[in-house]
């Protein structure tokens, strides 16, 4: 089912924490591969290297990680090798972010349309910067008056849709998605959803897509890596992971998916 | 039984005149001891404000907040600190809730001496490593800063951070939207043994129904700030009255 043509590769990475008694291995010989226009599902456990995988790619992890060997391959350079100003071009150029937690990726002092405003100008230069602003809050169904609110006076979900916009601003080739939607209602999830699928079909982005949510999996993913404890237990093309799961913490992980209409 | 909180008619309004936004409006609704209510509805309808004025961190514009007997709507000074602690709240952002600068377990034991529970700080310390036990997190992990854990642990933190001052309501944002399945299971299952031993009610906002379904004994269904559906779990989700609640029932993803 692989799709002959990768975007992204991830070789044999880690990425640890501390030293000694303390030391985390978060992300413990890593591997894994996008296709161009594929959507690949990172699932697992909490705490299981997930975020710190997705960061990993353009070296966004926090300043105590350490790279412990591996490669990550991003249409065939190694982003690891890449200087600061280089990975700065990449991010929010060909690889945008979609954060797990929305209100850390906003500056609390400036406008939502203010910050929407900096992405653009970044990668768009000196287009109908308004008219693009309204665009894409329209696109992520937010009115166009949340523009003028700091982020402190948005909900949740609110917030989530903004830094969904501000990543689609760039027109990235990989989105890389951790928990997009976790603060929106099914129906603006859904909405969202058809906004991505939509996205790898016309214009073949590709999505990492990092989520609890199964229901998004089987919707979205062409494959799924199940993660547990920094390590990846069991990948494939996502019908075959979900519905006829091989490792114990995947049939695990199944069997605990909470149903709407109890049997 | 008496109920614990009786909301009525309860307004919270931001800001004034034209930029004013009416973000919960005219909602009444009533929680028992050891009941789980459920919340739902669009994202932006006024959810979050209605668990922050219901804790007190917002402050309503108008309408009454009845817990105890008491209207806590206007509480101040001493008592607003006693009703501090038997209302807790797990907020929406586990991030922006915790101190950056302060070790996770220091900050628990911080609120524990601030409302005089524990005879001295080694006891403190002792209800910490159990409230991280009781939520999956190691023991020695609470001697570490907000950024050093994944987004599920801080979820976790915060929800150990509530239980803290052994609550009598809480009001729970989303919380457990950043757990693997697996994790999430045993959460509930803790939220349920205290329900059912402590009588530990909850104000339960989540986007994920089957969640609801599963733990909630009835359930609220907001729209635009007001109220649209209220009823049993069961008969909500089963036999769904209000448009938007069947709008809503039909786009969840199936799996
Ligand atoms: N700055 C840090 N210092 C030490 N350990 C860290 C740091 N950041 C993350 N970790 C640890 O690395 C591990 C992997 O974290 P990561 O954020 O990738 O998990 P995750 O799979 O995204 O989990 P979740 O689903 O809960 O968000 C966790 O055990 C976490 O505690
Ligand atoms: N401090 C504030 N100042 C002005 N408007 C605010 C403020 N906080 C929230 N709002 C607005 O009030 C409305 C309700 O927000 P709230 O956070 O209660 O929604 P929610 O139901 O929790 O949504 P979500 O599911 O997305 O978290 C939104 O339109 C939001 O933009
Ligand atoms: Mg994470
Ligand atoms: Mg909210």
């Amino acid at each position: 089912m692989t799709k002959p043509d990768p975007i992204l590769e991830v070789k044999d990475l880690s990425v640890h924490f501390g030293r000694g008694a303390d030391l985390v291995k978060a992300v413990d010989h890593v591997s894994f591969t996008v296709a161009r226009g594929e959507t690949v599902a990172l699932v697992g456990e909490s705490g299981s290297g997930k975020s710190i995988s997705a960061l990993s790619l353009t070296r966004l992890t926090p300043r105590a990680a350490r790279y412990a060997g591996g490669q990550v391959l991003f249409n065939g350079e190694n982003m690891l090798e890449k200087s600061d100003r280089e990975l700065r071009e990449i991010r929010g150029g060909q690889i945008a972010y979609i954060f797990q937690e929305p209100m850390v990726s906003f500056n609390p002092v400036f406008t939502i349309g203010w910050q929407i405003e900096e992405a653009i100008k970044l990668h768009r230069g000196n287009a109908d910067r308004a008219a693009e602003i309204r665009r894409l809050l329209d696109l992520v169904h937010l009115p166009a008056r949340l523009a003028g609110a700091y982020p402190h006076q948005m909900s949740g979900g609110q917030l989530q849709r903004c830094m969904i916009a501000m990543a689609l601003a760039c027109s990235p080739e990989l989105l890389v998605a951790d928990e997009p939607t976790t603060a929106l209602d099914v129906t603006v999830q859904r909405e969202i959803l058809n906004l991505l699928a939509e996205l790898s079909a016309k214009v073949n982005l590709s999505v990492l897509m990092i989520t609890h949510n199964f229901g998004i999996v089987a919707d979205l993913a062409d494959r799924v890596y199940v993660m547990k404890k920094g390590e990846v237990v069991e990948e494939g093309a996502t019908k075959g992971v979900l519905y006829d799961p091989r490792h114990e913490y995947t049939k695990q992980l199944m069997a605990a998916v909470p149903r709407l209409r109890p049997a | 039984m008496d109920d614990l909180l009786t909301v009525e008619k309860l307004n919270v309004i931001y800001g004034d005149g034209k930029e004013s936004v009416h973000a919960v409006k005219d909602v009444s609704f009533h929680i028992k001891p050891g009941e789980i209510f459920g919340l739902v509805g669009e994202s932006g309808c006024g959810k979050s404000s209605l668990g922050k004025a219901i804790v007190r961190l917002t402050d309503p514009t108008s309408g009454t907040i009845d817990f105890k007997g008491v209207d806590v709507a206007s509480l101040k000074g001493r008592e607003l600190k006693t009703y501090r602690q038997e209302a807790q709240m797990v907020f929406q952002d586990p991030y922006g809730s915790l101190n950056p600068r302060m070790k996770v377990g220091n900050a628990i034991v911080d609120v524990l001496q601030v409302h005089g529970i524990g005879a001295n700080t080694a006891v403190r310390r002792a209800r910490v490593a159990e409230l991280f036990e009781a939520v999956g997190l190691d023991p020695e992990w609470a001697w570490r800063y907000p950024h050093e854990f994944s987004g599920g642990q801080r979820q976790r933190v915060c929800i150990a951070r509530a239980l803290a001052l052994d609550p009598d309501l809480m009001v729970a944002d989303e919380p457990v939207s950043a757990l693997d399945v697996s994790v999430q299971a045993e959460i509930l299952e803790l939220l349920e043994e205290l329900r059912v031993s402590r009588g530990l009610a909850f104000l339960f906002v989540s986007h994920d129904l089957a969640v609801v379904r599963n733990v909630c004994d009835r359930v609220a269904v907001m729209y635009n700030g007001e109220i649209v559906e209220m009823g049993a779990v069961a008969d909500v989700i089963d036999h769904p009255q209000h448009e938007y609640t069947r709008t809503l029932l039909a786009a969840v993803p199936s799996f």
